[in-house]
């Protein structure tokens, strides 16, 4: 849950300003409410939904041990931490054997970033896609992590990232980027280049 | 869920792609535009596993662009259609009057490979799913068929619609109708035509019957008869539809196939036939596809039935006296359409009028046994006086006719009862097949429609109804989101599926209809699933 910003008040506001930063305090308190309801929906243990408790975080452990904690609001984007929290498993830290520290900690800046509210599209948009402006090994670790976590809105971006990094490549030069042997013998290959013979010509 | 390898975690490290599982990659490759998917596909056994999945069904892409530039519209529609994982197999375009069509085959055709067999034609208007906002439109423009209006040439929208097809378990190729200009007589090939679709279907399948034909006609040659001995010769599960009068050009898959090596004439292709037959080396476990033909009729008879006396032919008409039924007194041209005169002079509206001439023939192809047959063919009426002047030939004394007119009222019933049939052919609950690649519950004998063709009348449209897009609405309402593409042409050709007929047939079912005007022809390409005991090869 989030601390609300308390407006500064002072005796200088103009009316306009005032009545402005009431507004805002009020639709902070509005949100915290809705929040908390929604927590109150998923978790079986009490919260009062006053502003002043404490949030509510999962916490993560990479394959060397680091732990990394994540607000809850931001875990319910992985299906896998949702079903989790959903059946109590989620109060102590969850093991994540496959997801080097690394690459953990700018997943849960992720689903930080996508659980905000009031980000514009446009700005989200440009976000994801710095996001996804690393190292090809990187990317591949995000698909991976993304897909064992079940965060489809990560794994929608990584995967078109990838195929972005495809788009326009010959076989050849797919081969080399992805460091893949192609298995094939003389006759399937040749099979196989007849079954795609438009593209090449 | 399927045998693939599940997706490897161990941690990271250089080589992490290839630990991705073939799940995932398939999320990748799916988003691949075709020229790639198609390198993708030769990369490896896996990824071509993947890549067999992804692309297992028919599929058919189709975009039009209306870019007032030629080459920029061009360019526009085969993004589009290639912007997803497809291979070629066939492609159809269709643009207006402002496209030099020699360059657009020969674009196309680069883009497409060597071995696509691709038609072009110009025509009347076209139909198409807007490239840029992802809605089908009805634009008519270009220089109608029937007469030369200055002021619509001008603002006339043209454009460009490109549909290509994939249909695995089908093996397709142009077969042209060649014309032998010799110095006496044009003589139009029909027979080789027809003996040439049979040959074709024969090598592929092993059957002689093919599942369809398109043609496209020039309207300058007599198509008719062509299209008509091809209906005698083809029984009623080869779908038949095509357009009579455009310009076209083609590329065939194997031009060697048709064209005599002999001798120094001159040939031309009347007409060609894109001709789709089973392909005899289809996986097992692929189920089938069909072709389904409905026609929305647009003439409603006027008048008492005449039988024609006296026939002569000057240049491209027909002049005609004739006889009402059962009486002996000869009318001439003023006299026979005294007759209709009355009741047309009460309509709000100037419709087109035609003479709809029941000819009975004796059709014979090749060696066979000949055959008496009788098709209704239809002659649009220029007027007379002394004879009544009919357009085109073929007519003979003693053939009997009646006078039809061009009838909104009945062409929009008719697009309605036509979609009604096609509500049968819709599978009703679940039109999403076509993502669930690997989940899909497979039900017994579960079919859907992948994409259609329409062929409609250049006289309907948006002026003959008084509404936008009518002609396409039987088509889009029931398979919303499902391709389609067509034209607006002079003469369509088509035969009614059994399913799909809505043809009360007063004549009764021995006269034959196969060309048409002022109608709307419906082509349904539907993908039916193999029984679940077949063996599945991926």
């Amino acid at each position: 849950m989030r601390y609300l910003a308390l407006p500064l008040l002072s005796q200088n506001l103009t009316e306009s300003t005032a009545r402005a930063q009431t507004l805002s305090l009020y639709l902070q308190l509005s949100l915290q409410v809705s929040l908390s309801q929604r927590n109150e929906s998923t978790m079986s243990s009490s919260s009062s939904s006053l502003p002043s408790c404490p949030k509510k975080v999962v916490t993560l452990k990479s394959s060397e041990g680091e732990t990394f904690e994540i607000e809850e609001i931001a875990a319910l984007q992985s299906k896998t931490l949702e079903n989790m929290i959903d059946e109590n498993c989620a109060d102590t830290p969850i093991p994540l054997p496959n997801i080097k520290g690394k690459i953990l900690a700018k997943v849960v800046e992720y689903c930080n970033k996508h659980a905000e509210v009031g980000v514009d599209a446009e700005s989200l948009r440009a976000w994801d896609a710095e996001f996804v402006n690393v190292e090809n090994t990187t990317v591949f670790d995000y698909i991976l992590a993304a897909n064992f976590l079940e965060i489809p809105t990560l794994l929608d971006l990584t995967c078109q990232s990838v195929a972005d990094m495809i788009k326009g490549k010959t076989p050849a030069e797919i081969e080399k980027t992805f460091n893949i042997k192609s298995a094939f013998t003389p006759e399937e290959e040749e099979q196989v280049r007849r079954e795609n013979q438009w593209a090449f010509e | 869920m399927t045998d693939s390898p599940k997706t490897k975690l161990h941690g990271g490290g250089g080589s992490g792609f290839g630990s991705i599982g073939e799940d995932v990659l398939e999320s990748i490759l799916r988003r691949l535009p075709a020229a790639t998917f198609a390198s993708a596909a030769c990369v490896s056994r896996s990824w071509h596993r993947v890549c067999r999945r992804i692309l297992s069904r028919p599929k058919l892409a189709s975009a039009l662009s209306l870019n007032p530039c030629a080459q920029n519209a061009l360019q526009e529609v085969v993004d589009k259609v290639l912007s997803e994982p497809i291979c070629p197999h066939f492609a159809i375009v269709n643009v207006g009057n402002n496209v030099n069509m020699t360059d657009a085959l020969q674009y196309i055709g680069r883009k497409l490979g060597a071995g696509t067999p691709i038609v072009i034609s110009a025509d009347s208007g076209i139909i198409g799913v807007d490239a840029l906002i992802n809605q089908v439109k009805e634009v008519e423009g270009g220089i109608d068929v029937g007469s030369y209006n200055s002021e619509d040439s001008d603002n006339a929208e043209q454009g460009i619609v490109l549909t290509v097809g994939f249909v695995p378990g089908l093996k397709v190729d142009v077969v042209p109708l060649l014309h032998l200009v010799e110095v006496n007589e044009d003589t139009l090939m029909v027979d080789k035509f027809i003996t040439d679709i049979t040959e074709y279907s024969v090598a592929m399948s092993g059957c002689s019957t093919p599942v369809g034909v398109i043609m496209f006609g020039d309207g300058v040659a007599e198509i008719k008869s062509a299209a008509e001995k091809l209906d005698y010769a083809m029984p009623l599960e080869t779908a038949i539809v095509g357009d009579e009068k455009g310009n076209f050009e083609y590329r065939s898959a194997d031009n060697s196939r048709y064209v005599p090596a002999i001798g120094l004439q001159d040939y031309t292709a009347s007409a060609i036939a894109l001709v789709f037959a089973k392909d005899r080396h289809k996986c097992p476990g692929l189920g089938d596809i069909k072709f389904h033909v409905a026609l929305s009729d647009g003439l409603s008879t006027i008048g008492p039935r005449h039988r024609a006396a006296s026939v002569k032919v000057d240049d491209c008409c027909t002049l005609l006296t004739a006889r009402r039924e059962g009486q002996e007194e000869i009318l001439d041209g003023e006299g026979i359409l005294n007759d209709i005169r009355d009741e047309l002079e009460n309509r709000v509206e100037y419709p087109d009028v035609y003479i709809g001439v029941t000819k009975r023939r004796v059709y014979k192809v090749g060696a066979e046994k000949a055959k008496s047959m009788s098709f209704l063919s239809f002659h649009g009426v220029m007027g007379g006086v002394e004879y009544l002047r009919v357009e085109g030939s073929g007519i003979e004394s003693g053939d009997n006719f009646q006078f039809y007119y061009s009838d909104p009222a009945a062409a929009l019933a008719s697009c309605h009862k036509v979609s009604a049939r096609m509500r049968s052919l819709n599978p009703g609950s679940d039109s999403d097949c076509s993502d669930k690649v690997g989940n899909i519950v497979a039900s017994v004998g579960k079919s859907w429609v992948f994409g259609g063709f329409i062929f409609s009348s250049f006289g309907r449209g948006e002026s003959f109804f008084n509404d936008f897009n009518v002609d396409s609405s039987p088509f889009v309402e029931n398979f919303p989101g499902v391709p389609v593409a067509g034209i607006f042409c002079g003469g369509e050709i088509g035969r009614c599926s059994p399913s799909l007929c809505v043809q009360d047939s007063e004549e009764g079912t021995s006269v034959r209809r196969v060309c048409h005007v002022y109608s709307t022809v419906y082509l349904l390409m539907s993908y039916t699933q193999a029984p679940p005991g077949a063996a599945v090869t991926s």
